[in-house]
């Protein structure tokens, strides 16, 4: 790819977007910032790829680090989130019940502090291990396991306020 | 067992979907706040497999990815001559900075005047050189390509074509030449001038052997 072999950066984008995509996305609640933000890293990559130095960090480091300014300016500059259309089927009240308790979880994600609101997007929602989490969030696997910790906590605090639509989901199993 | 350490095992537990540990289930049949939060946890790992799995398979618009690709091909364009030109100004100045030492060489060596002439001190650069010495490279000329061929051509030059060659001829000099030669110096002063496949000259040596074989 340094070389500027098309196939190969083609190929990375086809591997990493979808990721980067949804990370942004979680990490702003918005669709269009999720696409800017994934855009301008492969922009800033194909830019930049000749003077990447892989005995800095791994590729994919450097790019969730990109993502991670990149949101850093999009909630800077005030960026208001807005509903994601996912397009699920489902009946109507229990649609409604469950679209209103997912937006209401997704505004609790995204008004966690950073360092809370980037554990629970890697480990939780993207399913990362601590350790991939860690490599990404460039920190120790216990500073991830108990940031993990205190953001679930901080989310089911402000769920616990939502309970009784939650509830009405059917979450909870006794 | 504490309420400190029953959460840990929890917190986990809940995002594995497993129950928990034997001695943590214990724990929560005596704590109503642990339960609390087993069952929250619980809850918290349900909503948030929801809120992941709404997001598989979102990803940029297909017009975002062309223009990716758009930029990479235009920045893969760009890049290639710079690197190619980037070697070719690397060989130039390599030849270059050989001319320049060879003219160096040259002004270090002395000279070996016309038999007969006197060279005043003034003159000297003007008049170094010998067919066994090197060119002093002419100043401002353009740069030769890689792999340029060159040729040597032997010419007698007038002062003012040395002048514009770089080279400059002191007066005194050049009219003590003229005495000594007996005049046969009118038809200026014997030269080898360095010429690039585009017909510039590159470099010039001044020479004792008269000859006119043209540009």
């Amino acid at each position: 790819m340094r070389q500027g072999d098309r196939a190969a950066f083609a190929e990375l984008y086809e591997r990493r977007e979808p990721g980067l995509y949804r990370y942004a996305l979680h990490m702003t609640g918005s669709a269009a910032a999720a696409e800017e933000i994934a855009h301008d890293v492969f922009i800033q990559l194909a830019s930049a790829v000749s003077r990447f130095d892989e005995a800095r960090g791994a590729l994919e480091g450097w790019m969730f680090g990109v993502a991670r300014n990149l949101v850093r300016v999009f909630r800077r500059k005030g960026g208001v989130e807005e509903p994601v259309d996912c397009g699920v089927d489902h009946d109507i009240l229990g649609g409604l019940i469950e679209d209103e308790n997912l937006a209401a979880l997704r505004r609790a994600v995204t008004e966690l502090p950073e360092a809370y609101r980037v554990a629970v997007v890697l480990c939780d929602l993207e399913e990362r291990s601590y350790e991939e989490a860690a490599r990404l969030m460039e920190c120790p696997v216990g500073t991830v396991r108990s940031r993990l910790h205190r953001a679930r906590g901080l989310l089911a605090a402000k769920l616990r306020k939502r309970a009784a639509p939650i509830e009405m989901s059917g979450g909870i199993v006794r | 067992m504490t309420c400190r350490a029953a959460v840990e095992n929890l917190v986990e537990c809940a995002r594995r979907r497993t129950g928990p540990d034997p001695g943590v289930r214990a724990h929560l049949l005596s704590c109503r706040s642990c339960m609390e939060r087993w069952e929250s946890e619980r809850l918290l790992t349900a909503h948030l497999r929801r809120l992941s799995a709404r997001a598989d398979g979102l990803r940029s618009s297909e017009w975002s990815r062309q223009d990716v690709r758009r930029h990479f091909d235009t920045v893969r364009v760009r890049r290639l001559p710079v690197r190619a030109g980037a070697w070719a100004v690397a060989a130039t100045l390599l030849l270059s900075a050989g001319l320049i030492w060879n003219s160096g060489a040259l002004h270090r060596a002395g000279t070996l005047p016309p038999a007969g002439a006197e060279v005043s001190e003034e003159a000297e650069p003007a008049v170094e050189g010998s067919a066994e010495e090197g060119f002093m490279a002419v100043p401002f000329a353009p740069p030769l390509a890689e792999g340029e061929m060159v040729r040597v051509v032997h010419r007698d030059l007038q002062p003012v074509e040395l002048a514009s060659l770089g080279v400059d001829v002191d007066p005194a000099w050049l009219a003590a030449m003229q005495s000594g030669s007996g005049g046969g110096i009118q038809a200026g002063l014997p030269a080898d001038v360095l010429v690039g496949a585009d017909g510039f000259p590159r470099a010039v040596r001044l020479s004792d052997e008269p000859r006119n074989e043209g540009f």
